[in-house]
């Protein structure tokens, strides 16, 4: 009956049954007897194309191929998804041509489960090279813990000069499980850098004592490996919500990491981890004449809390015209109102640098109103970069209100006055997109 | 803190420690030409990849006043020490002996990433390696210009925003349109509502990259086959398959890159993000071809707005309530035609602006702000991109949540949200 049933539902031609497992035609109800027959029978018939040298067949096999496995992959289609990789399996383990079986366990890399771990594992021994390493690809990419403990199994088995492939993929998975592998190969100088990158993903607590205990001691590249490693690491547990884990581990690379730019990383991570409490340390380091400052000035952008707006601005007249500029800009697109009584300051500061007080005028007109037109007027004539900044701020500066109280100050000011005014209404009527539309219209086909 | 051990030339520039090389603050753009830097105040560059793209990279940094380009990188041998005498006899013409030998070649990146005088990385590789040499980058400290697209996979997306925030870096996606005056105008326009309410955008790029067969063909010396390929899964020599040429070559293979869809797409699909305001966001449908009703992929954002890939516009077409607006490179067109006859008002949307890219980004790598395109930008567009070409290689709709980032409710989808690496390159994300 089976047999009858299977042939049955194979009296179709090529051409229908590929339609049917590609989701362009409904194909019958089938058995799983009969669904492994057709699929077996279509991906089979894609191999002599796979195997040969003319590279259209290649093209055209590989196509249906692709067409199947996506369509096997549907939710919903686990019954398909499980005759796909049944019909692979077998084939790709077949000797013969590379770039067939390649392709073979690529598609398998896309649909295996755990019913694809055995196959894969026995592959991975395999003679040739690439084929080896497209089933650990496989196993890489299958989301079961079946793949997991597999890959586990074979780190311990992998020659010296293979271990490097496992240990990136258990990192990439984040394989808790394989922590204690993993952890010992730090001690192998051509595992070494691998297995701490792989448990920087990881980032259990577990993981990082491995990590922290690897430092120790550690000097030149084992030490710059594995501070970047815990850098990593601490950034993983920021994201899983431990902020005080994340806040101690990115305080002490900060203090003590051998390179500067771990430090200033750290510095930043554990600001981020801290949230406002880290306020008054960012702005003490603000005035310090070192790579901090700018680091903490950029911080400004995206410090959690409702008071680091404005005090951050308040500060900003005391310090040095590279931080101004760098905290002018975080404060702009940070957005906050609250930044403007301090860009104000910086911006109405005569002896202040130039450079800040342009920055101060740019943050100004992105993030402030009528209330800063009086400000500004003033210094639209003044030299660049600050009047050259003024003139751009003044085009920005939101609302119709602007443009009446230009207008306003032309129609009541002195001479002097009115001819600056008259231009800033100008400028705040808008000036930008004429010479530019022109340029567009030009340009029109 | 301790004394520090090892603070580098990058770190003065981060810092105030150079305050009085004033011109190091003043950005650039508004400098003028007067003068060139002294060396010591130059910005060095090392040029990675220098075949189509970056041909035109490597004339900018060697052309600019303010920039010494002190290392070139290639996987083939002609074009890396032909790019360094190139840059030697373009310097020694400006030197008194008229000799200079200080630029250097090399073949893998990761030498260029130790050598602690270069401040800035120039990165036009082909899609598969961008990922990789970026966050190489990043964790050397270097400021990076990469070229689009953004990554092979949203997960290299993921892991370069990371890299770059937690390394403090300035990174610049060389997505240039954003600096062009009718994309900014364009997108002015629509952002301020002259047209109304946005119905649809219609974005007209290539299709996405399929898997091709190539023939073998014996490895030519002086390229070293197992840099090219790095991440990437083995493959044989073949001049089509690692050729730069827009037609066809890498970029229509996918193991290399997403095609049309992430290539020109990175481009216009940036522009239709920029103008829908969604730089930190993304639609929440993807509908394939075969089963988009217009026969079109159509992406859906979560407020209706849809955007629908290729033919029927210009470059991007905006389709509003009240008008269009479509923008190309050099084309800008209207209807009402008199809209784009307006300039931006007092009270419109004004947003950022540049007039020059490169020049942004030195301003940027000075300021240590955000660059017009910027490395949180460049994921949201790279990442429309990437959901385009997995709905269409699987042919059915996908659903994306953009703030947790997850394909939902298509287990062998999320498959696409990454790949396997070809051993001993790794993602540290």
């Amino acid at each position: 009956m089976l047999a009858w049933l299977v042939s049955a539902a194979l009296a179709q031609t090529p051409a229908e049954l590929a339609d049917q497992l590609t989701g362009r035609k409904q194909g019958p109800e089938r058995t799983a007897a009969e669904r492994a027959a057709v699929f077996a029978q279509v991906i089979e018939s894609t191999v002599p194309g796979l195997s040969s040298d003319d590279a259209n067949a290649k093209s055209q096999s590989q196509s249906l191929l692709e067409r199947v496995v996506f369509h096997a992959g549907r939710p919903g289609g686990e019954a398909d998804r499980q005759a796909a990789v049944a019909a692979l399996l077998p084939l790709a383990a077949k000797p013969g041509a590379r770039f067939c079986r390649q392709q073979l366990l690529l598609e398998l890399r896309l649909l295996g489960r755990a019913d694809a771990v055995a196959g894969l594992v026995a592959l991975l021994a395999d003679g040739d090279e690439v084929v080896a390493q497209s089933a650990r690809m496989a196993l890489e990419s299958n989301p079961t813990p079946e793949a997991g403990r597999a890959l586990i199994e074979a780190l311990d088995k992998a020659p010296a000069d293979r271990r490097v492939a496992f240990i990136n993929a258990l990192g990439h998975r984040r394989e808790a499980a394989a922590l204690a592998p993993l952890a010992k190969l730090i001690a192998d100088p051509q595992a070494a850098g691998a297995a701490l990158a792989a448990l920087a993903q990881i980032a259990t607590p577990e993981a990082i004592d491995a990590l922290v205990r690897a430092r120790q001691g550690a000097t030149g590249a084992a030490r710059a490996a594995a501070e970047n490693a815990l850098l990593v690491a601490a950034g993983r547990r920021a994201d899983q919500g431990d902020a005080a884990g994340a806040g101690k581990l990115f305080d002490d690379l900060y203090r003590n990491a051998a390179s500067q730019d771990v430090r200033l990383a750290g510095l930043r991570g554990w600001a981020l981890a801290s949230g406002e409490k880290a306020l008054p340390a960012l702005l003490d380091l603000l005035a310090k004449d070192a790579p901090e400052a700018r680091v903490a000035a950029r911080l400004a952008r995206n410090l959690a809390g409702g008071n680091v707006a404005a005090a951050y601005g308040d500060k900003l007249t005391g310090l040095a015209e590279p931080v101004q500029i760098t905290l002018c800009g975080a404060l702009q697109e940070r957005g906050d109102k609250a930044a403007l009584p301090g860009l104000r300051a910086l911006a109405g500061k005569a002896d202040a640098p130039a450079g800040g007080r342009a920055a101060a005028v740019t943050a100004l007109g992105a993030l402030g109103g009528v209330s800063e037109v009086e400000l500004l007027l003033p210094l639209e004539s003044g030299p660049d970069p600050v009047g050259g900044a003024t003139r751009q701020a003044l085009t920005r500066l939101g609302g119709p209100e602007v443009t009446s109280f230009l207008l306003k100050q032309v129609a009541t000011g002195d001479a002097a006055r009115r001819t600056h005014h008259g231009g800033a209404a100008r400028l705040g009527a808008g000036q930008r997109g004429a010479a530019g539309a022109g340029r567009g219209a030009e340009g029109a086909g | 803190m301790s004394d520090s051990p090892s603070i580098t030339r990058r770190g003065l520039l981060r810092g105030c420690l150079a305050v009085g090389a004033a011109p190091l603050f003043i950005p650039a753009s508004a400098r003028g030409q007067a003068g060139r830097p002294a060396p010591s105040e130059r910005l060095t560059v090392a040029m990675i990849g220098i075949g189509n793209m970056g041909s035109g990279h490597f004339g900018y940094w060697l052309g600019n006043r303010e920039t010494q380009l002190l290392a070139t990188c290639d996987c083939w041998e002609n074009v890396r020490n032909g790019r360094r005498d190139e840059t030697n006899r373009h310097y020694a013409a400006a030197t008194a002996s008229g000799t200079y030998k200080g630029c250097t070649a090399y073949r893998d990146f990761r030498d260029v990433m130790q050598r602690d005088d270069i401040d800035l990385v120039c990165i036009a590789v082909p899609d598969h390696w961008h990922a990789l040499i970026v966050i190489e980058a990043a964790k050397a400290g270097k400021d990076i210009y990469s070229e689009k697209p953004m990554s092979l996979t949203l997960v290299e997306a993921d892991a370069m925003v990371r890299a770059v925030q937690r390394h403090n870096v300035v990174f610049q996606l060389g997505s240039q349109q954003r600096s062009s005056h009718e994309f900014l105008f364009a997108c002015e326009m629509v952002r301020s509502g002259r047209i109304g309410k946005i119905k649809n955008i219609n974005v007209n790029v290539g299709g996405p990259s399929w898997p091709r067969s190539f023939p073998n063909q014996p490895t030519p010396p002086g390229l070293d086959l197992d840099m090219w390929l790095g991440p990437a899964p083995w493959s044989e020599y073949n001049e089509e398959r690692m050729s730069g040429n827009y037609g066809g070559g890498w970029r229509q293979v996918r193991d290399y890159s997403g095609g049309g869809m992430t290539d020109w797409g990175n481009h216009h699909y940036d522009i239709a993000q920029w103008g829908l305001g969604r730089d930190l966001s993304g639609p929440v449908e993807i509908i394939p071809p075969n089963v988009s009703p217009n026969g079109k992929l159509t992406m859906r954002y979560d407020d209706g707005i849809t955007t629908t890939h290729g033919g029927g516009g210009n470059g991007v077409l905006f389709e509003g309530e009240h008008g269009i607006v479509e923008v190309n490179r050099g084309h800008l067109r209207t209807d009402p035609p008199d809209l784009l006859k307006v300039p931006t008002q007092a009270g419109e949307v004004h947003l950022y602006e540049s007039r020059d890219h490169h020049g942004n980004f030195l301003d940027c790598v000075r300021t240590r702000n955000k660059p017009i395109c910027d490395v949180e930008t460049g994921r949201s567009t790279i990442t429309v991109c990437h959901l385009g070409n997995i709905a269409w290689w699987l042919g059915r709709t996908i659903r994306w949540d953009p703030v947790k980032r997850e394909i939902l409710g298509d287990p062998e989808a999320t498959r696409w949200m990454d790949r396997p690496r070809r051993e001993p390159w790794r993602l540290e994300v």
